[in-house]
């Protein structure tokens, strides 16, 4: 609970950091005057809102007994780190090796990843990533004809 | 007038014309179901063969489509908890929730019913009330429209029970992330941070999917990831088994659909205002009536665990502004949206110029299209019976297969938007961003308002200010504005800070 409490007061004050040095920087900063008080006025009004609900989440935060809203039992960093780099790769790989090669590699990988015996299940996991990347050969590149640079194979 | 009506009929209510308004149904509702795709895209990709068939034929397709991507989005937002539209974002709310309480059947035909009651209401709307509607719409000068947003903003933040400051916050940084790029009055470029790649701004399909598709997808994934159980499915297959799911009890009851009813009109009817107001949207108008909804239901805790009226309301108000959103277009020759703009380029292609005068010059044309508007729902309704059972029958997947799939679908709907690189490194951003904000939870809903929201509101305030000399009072200076002001500044009180209501029975 109390590590809870004190992230939500990190934040917090996080919030209030940005919005005031947001301010600043809008007050002190090259902005380009405008009408209507010009491209700055509505960042203001962001910054401001960022000051006020940190403030209120420093209130909330010392009130509140019971904050189980967060998501504090799980170890994210490993699996985001996968997820998001896998998919990073994914993505570059399909402009520059193929849709359709990427597709069946990166879908048997992951396939392999997440199943509980890869070796068992390497049937499946073969069919599937053939079908998934049939499929998405079919939808991408035949009925909705997406734009691809030209990659190094299919 | 019975003249035109019945040449309108014979035009409309041909084999060809339907056959290709069935076509435009169900690319509609599988390219809405899709995370990334939208049914804006379709229509584009539809337009050239506005050329190639007859006019009348063409329009009911991309009528067909239109409608059918509305549906479509919320067979993804419920069965995989990823919007498959931006409509469809209010109903990943409590639609994947009711799915992993063992009720996706219910949730997907709630869907489905209060779509179609709340799309053929706005029809019949449209086609009774477009001229007077527009006459009020357009009453509406910035000082409204900027006091409406206030009153959005402030709905959808209260929605976060017991956690305003971080729905004020997350609200916040959604206005943040619209504000990247250029100023739309003076277009300097702003809060890029000297990143070139920044200067078009962060796009509505990036951000919405990756804040709620790729959050969940990696919340789901690190959950495999932990457990990686042989035969043990994180997604609704193991949810079910955990609650004893029984298909039994899954089944849709009149009873269950008449508990929705309150919410499907609140949803029709703020939907139908809504997509009347040029440039508010389905967004807008869904997580409005999702608010509203909730503040009007006799269960309001269950709201975001997983309530059918949550499902409902959002729903009825995303397909409603399908029939309002042409008002603007029909009365004043203004596309109010996206969609309306698309189709005014249809409408241009065969001849017809979208203006005040068009429905006297070519009332054949325009009654044809009002008819074909009404008949599609029917279809719709037959296509979501048909369709929804199959694709929703995807997420009955194992999640091992699932996770990745729906991921690369994602990555690619998003690309083929605007076949841009930077839009798919957009998409991962707000997947981290979304992730972060989950986990330190602040509620997402407010932030994708706050970033609808934003340009408008800008616009709106701006404007006002412009008109008003740099005055703030005269904000104040419309009774409409005041109204809104004061709704909201009531809403925060009262339901915000008020004793919780006691409940009714269960259905």
């Amino acid at each position: 609970m109390k590590a809870v409490v004190s992230r939500d007061t990190v934040i917090a004050l996080l919030l209030v950091a940005v919005g005031a040095i947001g301010l600043l920087d809008t007050i002190f900063g090259e902005w380009r005057r405008g009408p209507g008080g010009g491209p700055k006025l509505f960042p203001q009004v962001c910054y401001i809102i960022f000051i006020a609900s940190g403030l209120m989440l420093m209130i909330e935060s010392r009130l509140k007994k019971n904050l189980d809203d967060t998501l504090t039992n799980q170890n994210f960093i490993v699996p985001a780190t996968i997820f998001f780099g896998a998919g990073s790769l994914y993505f570059y790989l399909v402009l520059h090796l193929g849709l359709v090669t990427t597709t069946l590699l990166y879908s048997a990988v992951m396939f392999s990843l997440l199943s509980s015996d890869p070796r068992k299940a390497r049937v499946y996991t073969i069919l599937a990533s053939l079908f998934v990347a049939a499929l998405i050969w079919l939808l991408f590149a035949r009925i909705i004809q997406l734009i691809l640079p030209n990659p190094l194979l299919f | 007038m019975l003249e035109t009506f019945i040449e309108a009929f014979s035009l409309a209510v041909t084999f060809q014309v339907i056959v290709y308004t069935v076509i435009g149904i169900f690319l509609g509702l599988t390219v809405g179901a899709i995370p990334g795709l939208s049914g804006d895209m379709a229509i584009a990709i539809l337009l050239p063969f506005v050329f190639v068939i007859e006019p009348s034929a063409a329009l009911g397709m991309l009528v067909g489509v239109y409608k059918g991507s509305m549906l479509g989005g919320s067979i993804s937002a419920i069965s995989f908890g990823v919007p498959g539209t931006a409509g469809a974002a209010a109903t990943t709310l409590d639609g994947y929730q009711a799915k992993l309480n063992g009720q996706p059947n219910r949730a997907l035909k709630t869907s489905l019913y209060s779509s179609v009651i709340g799309d053929t209401t706005s029809d019949l709307v449209l086609i009774f009330l477009s001229l007077p509607l527009a006459a009020i719409a357009l009453m509406f000068g910035p000082v409204e429209f900027f006091a409406l947003y206030v009153f959005a903003f402030m709905l959808i933040s209260t929605l976060t029970e017991g956690k305003l400051a971080k729905g004020f916050a997350a609200a916040a940084l959604g206005i943040f992330v619209a504000l990247i790029g250029r100023d739309p009055i003076v277009g300097s470029l702003r809060l890029t941070f000297g990143i070139p790649y920044l200067s078009g701004g962060v796009g509505l399909i990036p951000l919405l999917v990756g804040i709620f598709a790729l959050s969940e997808l990696m919340i789901q994934f690190a959950r495999a990831w932990h457990q990686k159980a042989k035969n043990k499915m994180t997604g609704v297959a193991e949810q079910a088994q955990i609650l004893g799911y029984d298909a039994t009890k899954d089944r849709m009851s009149f009873q269950v659909f008449r508990s929705t009813l309150r919410a499907t009109f609140i949803g029709t009817g703020v939907g139908t205002f809504v997509g009347a107001l040029p440039g508010a949207g389905s967004s807008l108008a869904a997580f409005l009536s999702y608010g509203l909804a909730q503040r009007f239901s006799r269960y309001p805790s269950r709201f975001g665990k997983g309530s059918l009226e949550g499902v409902a309301a959002p729903e009825a108000a995303n397909s409603a502004t399908a029939g309002a959103t042409f008002i603007p277009l029909f009365a004043f020759g203004i596309p109010g949206s996206a969609t309306a703009a698309l189709f005014a380029a249809a409408l241009i292609m065969q001849g017809i110029t979208p203006g005040p005068t068009m429905l006297d010059e070519n009332r054949v044309i325009i009654f044809a299209l009002f008819i074909t508007l009404l008949y599609a729902n029917p279809f719709t309704l037959l296509f979501g019976h048909l369709l929804i059972p199959i694709y929703s029958r995807l997420s009955m997947i194992n999640t091992t297969y699932l996770l990745p799939t729906v991921f690369m679908l994602a990555v690619l709907g998003t690309y083929a938007v605007n076949n841009s690189v930077v839009d798919v490194w957009i998409l991962i951003a707000a997947g981290l961003l979304g992730l972060v904000l989950r986990i330190n939870g602040f509620p997402l809903g407010p932030l994708v308002l706050g970033f609808i929201v934003a340009p408008g509101a800008e616009r709106a305030l701006r404007q006002s200010l412009l008109l008003g000399r740099d005055d703030w009072g005269s904000l104040l200076s419309s009774p409409i504005a005041i109204g809104f002001y004061l709704a909201a500044a009531i809403f925060i009180v009262v339901f915000a800070f008020a004793m919780k209501k006691p409940e009714g029975e269960e259905v």
